[in-house]
């Protein structure tokens, strides 16, 4: 009985983990997109050319 | 005199944990050392070829550097190179803000953070990996430290342009010297047991070693193919947004592929490792370099709007340091881990000779030709020979002749 559980729970926390890596990638996708900040860095991304 | 036993390897998940954070930083801070261009040389009336060249010889000093630290690490443990690397590096970038001169910031963050980057990236976090993860789970490992390291230079762009807009340049910098401090106790958290004496764990000189790696086609093979992925990745980088001005694109396109690259570079280095763990790594590398021609070629033969743009971003960026984990773990698989720092540095040598052939070519023959064609179909036709070199690498461990009995 405990090992299907365990399996279970290890299963949850992974799932668990996948969500909060795509939750950290799109917050930091959505950093480049913040309207105050992508023209200064669109300009800064220009600037180095 | 009994030789001793082998000491408990450190734990997957200290080494998983450890190593990434440490890459996430080494990685993510060079990663927007662009965005200072225009404030400093604004600020000393510095050329915009003074920043350059600083630049350029940092990425040469990290490959330079690469094999002697890595020696380094194999031979006298990897946290004590860290730590010096994480000193350097903050010294580096307190130097950046204070050098009023030219020269003096070309020591800075051409030599000091060059040869500090040396010291805290993949090489000499490979090494631990190679020490102490299964050879079952080595190449999954290498992935998720080489994404921890994607990851950093995905974080650290919109991070940094805040500091700058928030601090000003110069406190900026200061910021980010006591950030890369943090790898100092880090380092500790991948101190290996002295292994010295130990039975099973070789005692090949490094001298051998090297001599044994280059007599080796197939390490010279890797080497060609590092050398391509370098000259392609910071071709693309760099000379991508003036490209992209060329053509009378928006400066916003730019930063959406930027963000386009560095998410799906996570998620590509990340399925790299996934995938060299279940296939053999040689076709594997060979897919990534030729899809990489692929991808130029259609990029170059569609029309260029933001939505090609915005797809060629994310596609190079899935395959962008892809090549990172199969590489280096095909490195460990034929030569063992005993010096895979010190040679993981010299394929990273490579790298970095075509990482600066990828700039300057870029450049020279732009300004011989009007145009950045010439450079894409090079980019083109190294891809195709990466990927055909690459098929003829031995993956299985080198045969070694068993030492004379005395």
């Amino acid at each position: 009985m405990h090992a299907p559980t365990h399996s279970r729970r290890r299963r949850w926390m992974r799932a668990l983990m996948w969500v909060a890596v795509a939750l950290l990638l799109a917050a930091v996708f959505m950093a480049y997109r913040n309207p105050h900040r992508v023209v200064e860095l669109a300009n800064r991304v220009w600037a180095c050319f | 005199m009994h030789a001793m036993t082998r000491p408990a390897p450190l734990s997957l998940q200290q080494v998983l944990l450890c190593g990434a954070m440490v890459v996430t930083l080494s990685m993510g801070v060079r990663h927007g050392f662009g965005l200072w261009l225009q404030p400093i040389t604004m600020e000393r009336g510095w050329s915009r070829e003074t920043f350059a060249f600083a630049l350029a010889v940092q990425n040469l000093a990290w490959g330079i550097a690469g094999p002697i630290a890595g020696g380094l690490a194999d031979r006298f443990g990897a946290f004590r190179v860290l730590i010096a690397g994480a000193l350097l590096y903050a010294a580096g970038l307190v130097t950046m803000a204070l050098a009023s001169t030219g020269t003096a910031f070309t020591g800075a963050a051409g030599l000091l953070v060059g040869i500090a980057q040396s010291g805290c990236t993949y090489a000499v976090i490979y090494g631990v990996i190679g020490r102490n993860v299964s050879a079952e789970r080595r190449t999954w490992a290498m992935g998720v430290a080489a994404a921890a390291g994607s990851f950093g230079q995905f974080l650290m762009v919109p991070v940094e342009s805040a500091l700058i807009s928030e601090f000003g340049w110069q406190t900026a910098l200061y910021i980010l010297g006591a950030m890369v401090l943090v790898i100092v106790p880090l380092a500790f958290g991948l101190r290996e047991p002295d292994r010295t004496g130990v039975a099973g764990l070789g005692s090949q000189s490094i001298g051998a070693a090297v001599r044994e790696a280059f007599a080796y086609p197939s390490f010279r093979l890797l080497m060609a193919g590092y050398f391509v992925c370098g000259f392609q990745v910071v071709f693309i980088g760099v000379h991508m947004p003036s490209y992209l001005r060329d053509r009378g694109l928006d400066p916003q396109v730019a930063t959406m592929s930027l963000a386009l690259i560095g998410l799906f570079n996570v998620i590509g280095t990340y399925a790299a490792g996934e995938i060299g763990q279940r296939w053999p790594k040689r076709y594997l590398l060979s897919a990534i370099y030729l899809l990489r021609s692929l991808a130029i070629v259609l990029f170059l033969w569609l029309p260029l709007t933001p939505m090609s743009v915005y797809v060629f971003s994310a596609v190079i960026g899935l395959l962008w340091l892809s090549t990172v984990p199969p590489t280096n773990a095909m490195v460990a698989q034929i030569f063992g881990v005993q010096y895979l720092s010190m040679l993981g540095g010299f394929v990273f040598l490579s790298h970095q000779i075509g990482s600066f052939m990828g700039v300057w070519l870029g450049g020279k023959l732009f300004d011989a030709t009007g145009s950045y064609d010439v450079v894409w179909w090079i980019a083109v036709a190294l891809g195709i020979f990466a990927g055909l070199i690459n098929l003829p690498v031995r993956e299985t461990p080198i045969v070694r002749a068993a030492p004379a009995a005395a």
